[in-house]
């Protein structure tokens, strides 16, 4: 269980995330959604320790965030994340490295998915390519919490469909991956749970089949409803 | 440790191989130059002949002085990159305490600048070598085993304490670096702020070492390896620096 108490956050007196409460479960894929700028990452860049929160709080069943817990959170807030001159396998060896919980095996699986090669060199690759790769990465990864930040970004259409099938394909049970988007249509049909945020105010929403079923309408039009767009 | 080790080399080793290679390539040229000159430089010989002579002799000694002090200054960058450009992510990823991450760059940075006061060293001998092939017949260059060993000690002491004085710039510059990562998205002015703060800590800290040592201080007056006790008092604030380092990098430090 990832359990976020009471996480706030300025940037020099400018508030961008409020007192954000959420409780995630192991084996479920959660939706953060809201527009560009309402605090989506800077919640993920805390969670995966970039930022740190004025105040509040983040446990993982039980332990709070430190360098030691980061072994348990695998996270992808930009693409362009690993040094300079790297191939992709050896961005992999040095992922296998430092984080016990990656399978080399599976990342191959899922590069094979994308159709690219672990000799490439990272700088060669395309923004689109360079998505896939980091997110195959960081999927690779058996970790307890995953945090994407807004994967579907500035890629084109057929990408972001492969990047969908590789979130699909590359889940565990064992995880829980918490995943941002803007993009709220396209990633609708990943999700299991979902949260809406503006302005930096979280707000739970719910499962999102019961909400389907109960409201007959799509997570974007129901978006649009709660802050009336 | 390993693991942090091999990283921080590789690291390095893309970033600075083809600066190596570089140097190397012209060292290999001056010498090559300066040998086939063959002889003591002067107006009688051809042109060509006293601008190779020149030419090695001079390109020798820029590549010693940038042997010497470029690993010291590219050092002093290395650890704000790491702060600072787009690999700072996948640091801010890693489950090490900050600590360990800080000692295996010193490790590195110091390895690093020893190579390249080496070779700087090695150069200086190649040059030294070139100036005695290029000597008049009547000038004899000699040591004897028990001068030469002597001297051997006193350079490998130089070496060590050279690197070794170094060290401890790098370990303050790097404190303010960590500061300014902490107080970036919280003050407006975060990098002025950091600049005065660094000029009041040097001012302040040169003025207590003044105080304290009275005639002499400064960073490389003093020898480590004997112990000088300005040198003493500098290692001790250096390591009260590493480990507020390494406190901020768990708690406190926040990318762009």
């Amino acid at each position: 269980m990832i359990d976020i108490q009471g996480l706030s956050k300025s940037y020099q007196r400018k508030p961008a995330l409020k007192n954000a409460v959420m409780k995630l479960e192991q084996g479920k894929i959660v939706g953060l959604l809201g527009p560009n700028g309402s605090g989506k990452t800077t919640l993920l860049r805390i969670l995966v320790s970039e930022l740190r929160a004025d105040s509040g709080s983040v446990s993982i069943d039980g332990a709070k965030l430190s360098p030691a817990l980061k072994a348990h959170i695998s996270g992808l807030t930009t693409s362009d994340f690993m040094p300079e001159g790297m191939t992709i396998q050896e961005a992999a060896n040095t992922y296998e490295s430092f984080f016990k919980d990656f399978e080399m095996e599976r990342f191959h699986q899922l590069l094979k998915e994308v159709s690219l090669s672990p000799d490439l060199k990272i700088s060669s690759l395309s923004k689109g390519m360079k998505s896939q790769f980091a997110l195959a990465l960081t999927i690779s990864r058996k970790a307890k919490l995953i945090v994407l930040d807004e994967p579907l970004d500035g890629v084109d259409p057929v990408a972001r469909e492969d990047i969908l099938r590789l979130i699909a394909a590359g889940f565990s049970p064992d995880s829980t991956l918490l995943v941002t988007s803007h993009l709220i249509n396209e990633l609708e049909r990943l999700l299991d749970e979902v949260y809406f945020i503006q302005e930096g105010e979280i707000r739970y929403i719910g499962d999102v089949e019961a909400i389907r079923a109960e409201k007959q309408m799509s997570l974007d039009e129901l978006y649009r409803e709660v802050y009336r767009r | 440790m390993t693991t942090l080790l091999k990283y921080e080399f590789n690291k390095l080793k893309k970033k600075s191989l083809w600066s190596m290679v570089t140097i190397l390539i012209f060292a290999a040229f001056f010498l090559t130059a300066g040998y086939s000159s063959g002889q003591r430089i002067n107006w009688d010989m051809p042109l060509l002949q006293q601008f190779l002579g020149m030419l090695s002799f001079f390109g020798l000694g820029i590549l010693m002085i940038l042997t010497f002090v470029a690993p010291f200054i590219s050092s002093l960058f290395l650890f704000h990159h790491d702060l600072n450009d787009k690999h700072a992510v996948f640091e801010a990823y890693i489950p090490e305490p900050g600590w360990k991450r800080l000692t295996a760059k010193y490790i590195i940075y110091f390895l690093y600048i020893l190579a390249g006061i080496t070779i700087s060293g090695v150069l200086a001998y190649l040059t030294f070598m070139v100036i005695k092939t290029a000597a008049p017949p009547n000038i004899r260059f000699g040591l004897n085993v028990e001068i030469a060993s002597g001297l051997f000690l006193e350079i490998i002491k130089y070496i060590l304490n050279a690197a070794l004085g170094f060290m401890p710039i790098i370990v303050f510059v790097n404190f303010f670096v960590t500061l300014h990562a902490v107080i970036r998205h919280k003050i407006k002015g975060a990098v002025p702020v950091t600049w005065l703060t660094a000029a009041a800590a040097g001012i302040s800290l040169s003025w207590l070492m003044d105080k304290l040592t009275a005639a002499q201080s400064g960073w490389f007056t003093g020898s480590i390896l004997g112990l000088d006790p300005e040198m003493i008092f500098t290692f001790i604030l250096a390591a009260i620096a590493f480990i507020w380092i390494a406190r901020m990098l768990d708690t406190k430090t926040e990318l762009k």
